[in-house]
């Protein structure tokens, strides 16, 4: 088990040195400014991006996330759903051949969201969800099922998977977030623990996996309850099958519908509890911080923030196993 | 067991708001007894503001003897009993104002660090090299002060501080020399190895003649073994907070690092104290100097490299708390077996 963080929309020479100090040993660069050239990622681009990555003695371990315009058709079933998935599959054709192990992706349209913010005590500020609030306007001007989502998802994963074992890559889904059924029009699928045992069904591979955003499986329905879907029964679930590539490691107040954000000591989920089953589970992926709570006098980005999550998280992570990160001892 | 920050002054709003929001509730202040003679109401006024941000003020830090109108008391000079009865009221003063700790020093050399050290990814941290075939270093006081003596002259200050201490409710302890060396420019360097704390607490047998403990100068100290003193003075209830930072070796050569690379295994070291029944607070200390950090109001390293400390320190403080009840870490040789993978 090791630790990660994630950059998102930037490579800037602050963040990327800062997590060179820290000992990151994986990153993960979320909608990365990779130019869309006819729908797709080229190769060059991708080089060039991993090496700035490596300029900082980083290992670029994942991209998580495309920009969404090159794939909205392909999750909401849109009329441009053959062209996009085309081009999807030729851009981790790419990502494989840059050398790049893992491509995450959120299977969702519209993308992730918040209701607002919440005083978490002190003027801390943690983002907050409330379903009385959300008030998505119709998003897509075309019909879509429930059926027809699925056969979206099946299409992708039937496809994608062997394309992306040829080229060493393995591919995770990111829950949608807040996991609600249906936001905007549009019918999500990966809201709760059921559709993602059959998202690992639909294709038997190492390489058909999950971004398991920790925070997003907290806030699922029930996920606080003691019913045999608690959050510590998925994260077993799914990392005794050897289907989670990385883990967002964060904390919240509760499930849908209403729930926040909050320091990663302070949420419901016992992390020390958590982070002891991927270890008794065998996992052997990596842990990220995920988004920042607001601190005074910190940065847009949450550098201050960032630090305790990630000095909180190596703690739980080496006192879990008894071992050193760093090999120190 | 819990974590605590330590800052300079009275804390600006943003020090004090930022440890509240992280959730650190015990704060340390460097200050204390010295020359500038901080009055009693001075005490009550900063605890209750410290109070106003829903904080503690654990302990004051500090120490008179790098300050040279004191130097009688610790090597014995002819101003000893009037400095100490001077001493004496700054510590009452202290402890009736609702201080519960004030950890000093003995050290009229200060600490001392030589070349820092670059460590992972551009951050740095202090170092100490020091080449004792040719020490050619100008002597503090002009000639080699006498550790009979300055032993003389701390067991006279323990039989009289501790009394007060005990009287006013507030405990006094020791840092260790730092760097634990034999001697600095002629001054011997009292508080260098096991044998002198155990010398010190049997002085006079209280819970109020105790160690400020810093694991990492007594990390530091060559032919020592670390676990085995936390062990030894946590479980005589002689560690009043910890120091908790980490060192890459032993003097004379070392140098400082980020909390989890330096050779001290922060886990097991925590689990020695757990299990030696301590319940007292743990500071980050210094920290590595990070790039692009903010300074902090308080010892070395910024608010990033202190964060980054901080966020260690509670997780490995809830998780070996935490561990009790299943029995100890995960058995890794064991994890995974039946996975399908």
């Amino acid at each position: 088990m090791r630790i990660g963080m994630g950059l998102n929309s930037s490579t800037n020479t602050e963040t990327l040195r800062y997590m060179a100090q820290l000992g990151v040993q994986d990153v993960v660069l979320n909608t990365p400014p990779v130019p869309v050239k006819n729908g797709k990622w080229e190769l060059v681009d991708l080089v060039s991006l991993k090496n700035r990555v490596n300029e900082f003695g980083l290992t670029l371990t994942a991209i998580e996330n495309t920009q969404i315009d090159m794939r909205h058709h392909l999750i909401a079933g849109g009329p441009r759903f053959d062209e996009q998935l085309e081009n999807m599959v030729e851009t981790i054709r790419n990502i494989g051949r840059a050398g790049i192990p893992m491509y995450t992706m959120s299977w969702r349209y519209p993308r992730f969201y918040r209701t607002g913010h919440v005083d978490i005590g002190f003027g801390a500020q943690g983002t907050a969800f409330d379903a009385d609030v959300e008030d998505w306007p119709n998003v897509i001007d075309w019909e879509l099922t429930r059926e027809r989502a699925w056969e979206c998802l099946q299409t992708w994963v039937k496809t994608a998977t062997p394309v992306a074992e040829e080229y060493g890559v393995r591919l995770g889904l990111h829950p949608v977030d807040p996991p609600i059924p249906v936001v905007g029009g549009v019918p999500s699928l990966l809201f709760n623990f059921e559709n993602h045992r059959r998202l690992i069904e639909i294709y038997d591979s190492p390489a058909n996996a999950l971004l398991l955003c920790q925070g997003s499986f907290s806030q699922f329905a029930g996920a606080d309850q003691d019913n045999g879907e608690s959050i510590y029964d998925m994260i077993e679930y799914f990392v005794k099958r050897n289907r989670v590539l990385y883990v967002h490691f964060r904390n919240v107040s509760g499930t849908v519908p209403k729930f926040n954000e909050t320091f990663i000591n302070k949420g419901y989920v016992d992390m020390y509890r958590a982070m002891r089953i991927y270890a008794e589970n065998g996992f052997d992926g990596f842990f990220m911080d995920d988004h920042a709570v607001g601190t005074i006098g910190d940065t847009d980005w949450g550098h201050r923030a960032r630090a305790y999550s990630n000095g909180y998280i190596q703690s739980l992570i080496e006192t879990v196993t008894d071992t050193s990160l760093y090999g120190a001892h | 067991m819990e974590p605590m920050v330590a800052i300079h002054g009275q804390g600006g709003d943003e020090v004090l708001q930022t440890a509240v929001q992280y959730g650190i509730k015990n704060i340390l202040v460097y200050g204390g007894p010295g020359t500038r003679h901080m009055k009693f109401q001075e005490y009550v006024t900063l605890r209750m503001r410290i109070e106003s941000f829903g904080l503690k003020l654990a302990a004051i830090e500090g120490g008179f003897s790098p300050d040279l109108n004191y130097h009688d008391v610790i090597f014995g000079g002819p101003k000893q009993d009037e400095l100490i009865e001077d001493l004496l009221i700054q510590v009452r003063d202290m402890g009736r104002a609702g201080i519960p700790i004030y950890g000093y020093n003995w050290m009229p050399n200060s600490w001392g660090r030589a070349q820092p050290t670059i460590i992972r990814g551009g951050a740095m941290g202090t170092g100490y090299q020091y080449d004792w075939e040719n020490d050619r270093r100008p002597k503090t006081f002009g000639e080699d002060m006498d550790e009979g003596t300055m032993w003389d002259a701390l067991e006279y200050w323990i039989k009289a501080v501790t009394p007060v201490a005990e009287e006013v409710g507030m405990r006094c302890g020791i840092h260790p020399e730092d760097p634990p060396v034999p001697q600095r420019g002629g001054v011997p360097g009292l508080f260098r190895n096991m044998a002198a704390f155990k010398r010190l607490v049997e002085i006079v047998d209280s819970d109020y003649n105790a160690i400020e403990f810093c694991q990492g100068t007594f990390s530091e100290m060559p032919g020592e073994d670390i676990y085995e003193m936390i062990e030894y003075f946590a479980s005589r209830n002689k560690v009043m907070y910890v120091h908790f930072r980490n060192v890459s070796g032993k003097a004379p050569a070392f140098n400082e690092e980020f909390i989890n690379t330096g050779y001290v295994n922060m886990k097991k070291a925590m689990r020695t104290y757990r299990d030696s029944g301590f319940t007292g607070n743990f500071i980050d200390d210094h920290c590595p100097l990070m790039i692009d950090d903010t300074d902090f109001p308080g010892n070395l390293g910024g608010y990033r490299s202190r964060l980054f400390a901080q966020g260690y320190i509670a997780g490995v403080i809830e998780s070996v708390k935490k561990e009790v009840e299943y029995g100890g870490p995960v058995d890794m040789s064991a994890a995974g077996k039946g996975a399908s993978s």
